[in-house]
């Protein structure tokens, strides 16, 4: 099992370090100044100068992320749970919703920070509030997804609305809440990055300023770098957290080779 | 592990008294008349077949008679209380098995007991000691997808029997319970049915387009025409009461017969 995922990996693996090796090349060529772009051998040579620096700002902005997501799931499942209660809110607050997705987050990050200071609180405020979309629509969607016969069965057996809830819809809606929440957490780490670009004592995007002022473009590819990889291992997380909630879609033998298997009583 | 448990009714009905009475129902959808006026009785430990043509009510009749659907004239009677337009009394399978497919075997069997309220341990104990005799006493802990159809339909069927002793009524609605399988599997499907149901005591009435199947394993054949019951066939077997031979006699396509020319007429 493990090796046929790594098979199911390997032509990721080689296009990456395909892309890294023609960087390299380049860098190597001359052709572009190597102040401008750093060969990728140069960024990483940053992390065991940086590393420390890098980790203590990289810790607070997985904070802000990390509280921001919680606030912007919660928000986001109270949202998705009421407007699938009542049609009417759903009416009212969709193009709502979909409105405040279209206001730019630079523009109301300064907002933010002249509101609720410099301090984590605006950057958890913005997180949530990029983070609370993609899982609401996702639950939402994932609780009209509930098979209206499931419903009808469920109300047979005398479920109350609660039961349908926790029996029909809350499951029915799992993957969907999970393939938002995958986009919600790197959304969570872009927002804290720029939220602290605007204003912050600390946290990677701090460092990215103050690199950036520097001229030091390797460090700032290696916060790049650094921010690619949290997003990815938050990604794999959310993928793990998703195998564990629903283990039936992922069971461990079939029996569905043989139809036989049970019939002889 | 589980004791055995009590699984006939819980309170012991009048055998004379009807199970379920569908008194004068009429139902009509935006002016479309779909039940004109239809009156049955399903005796205690009856087995009833209807049999129509697609589209001729069939469905919206066993919505009425679980209580999704409030006709707009007419009465369910369970045991004698008035249900009309209350689910929660009247087992139902549906065509389709619609099993949690979050849950295990054995807690899909006992979701009817757990919405009612049942603790959690006395209502596996309750599915667990049904498992056997629906085939299903080594499947107690696989998921749904991992079963084959047949092998869903009976743990669909033993849901909806132990939802049907719950509450006393042990009055099951099965809507084409076998139309889904391969000839093969149905044939194997009727005679385990015909054993079960032997064995265990349950009022059934259910639907199906087959006219072999409903003699096979009814004792009366009602055949819904137009919206309005057209015929009724009392089904003599002859010497063993549910012998598969049964399908090979004479006096089956006598039966047969009869039953066609009141769906033609």
């Amino acid at each position: 099992m493990l090796r046929s995922r790594l098979k199911a990996y390997l032509p990721a693996v080689v296009a990456v370090a395909t892309a890294l090796g023609l960087w390299q090349l380049l860098s190597a060529s001359g052709l572009v100044p190597g102040y401008m772009l750093p060969s990728p051998a140069e960024v990483l040579a940053v992390f065991p100068t940086d590393g420390p620096l890098l980790l203590e700002h990289g810790l607070i902005t997985l904070q802000e992320a990390a509280l921001g997501l919680a606030a912007g799931v919660a928000f986001g499942f109270a949202v998705a749970v009421l407007m699938d209660a009542f049609d009417a809110l759903r009416r009212a607050i969709y193009p709502l919703l979909v409105l405040s997705q279209t206001i730019p987050v630079v523009a109301i990050a300064p907002l933010l920070v002249l509101w609720l200071g410099y301090d984590i609180m605006p950057k958890v405020v913005l997180v949530a509030l990029m983070t609370f979309f993609p899982v609401a629509v996702g639950l939402l969607q994932g609780f009209q997804s509930v098979d209206p016969d499931e419903v009808a069965l469920l109300r047979t057996m005398g479920a109350n609305r609660w039961q349908v809830f926790r029996y029909g819809k809350i499951p029915a809606a799992l993957p969907e809440f999970f393939s938002g929440l995958r986009i919600a957490v790197t959304y969570a780490m872009v927002g804290a990055v720029i939220s602290e670009w605007l204003g912050g004592f600390g946290g990677l995007g701090v460092y990215m300023t103050r690199v950036q002022k520097a001229f030091a473009f390797d460090k700032m590819f290696a916060v790049i770098f650094l921010i690619s990889a949290l997003s990815l291992l938050l990604m794999a997380l959310v993928s793990l957290i998703e195998r564990r909630a629903m283990p039936y879609r992922f069971p461990k033998q079939s029996r569905t080779d043989s139809p036989e298997g049970d019939r002889s009583k | 592990m589980a004791q055995p448990v009590d699984i006939s009714p819980r309170n012991a009905v009048d055998p004379a008294a009807p199970a379920l009475s569908i008194r004068h129902v009429s139902v009509a959808f935006a002016g479309r008349t779909v039940l004109r006026d239809v009156s049955l009785e399903l005796r205690d430990g009856e087995a009833a077949a209807i049999v129509g043509a697609s589209g001729g009510g069939k469905t919206t009749l066993f919505n009425v008679a679980a209580g999704l659907l409030r006709p707009g004239a007419g009465q369910v009677l369970l045991g004698g209380h008035d249900i009309t337009g209350h689910p929660g009394s009247v087992a139902y399978m549906m065509q389709k098995d619609l099993l949690l497919p979050n849950r295990r075997v054995m807690d899909n069997v006992a979701l009817p007991a757990r919405l009612a309220g049942v603790p959690r341990a006395e209502a596996r104990s309750r599915a667990a000691a049904l498992l056997p005799d629906f085939g299903l006493g080594d499947s107690a802990d696989l998921w749904p997808s991992q079963l084959s159809g047949g092998m869903r339909q009976r743990v669909a069927l033993a849901r909806t029997y132990l939802l049907a002793t719950l509450g006393g009524g042990g009055v099951a609605l099965l809507d084409e319970p076998f139309s889904a399988l391969d000839a093969l599997t149905k044939a194997e499907m009727h005679r385990w049915y015909l054993k079960v149901m032997g064995r265990i005591r349950l009022s059934t009435l259910f639907v199906t387009h087959d006219i072999d199947e409903a003699l096979l394993l009814s004792d009366r054949v009602l055949v819904l025409k137009d919206g309005a019951i057209a015929h009724s066939e009392a089904v003599n077997r002859g010497g063993d009461p549910k012998s598969a031979d049964f399908a090979l006699t004479e006096s089956f396509l006598a039966h047969k017969r009869r039953i066609l020319d009141a769906l033609g007429s």
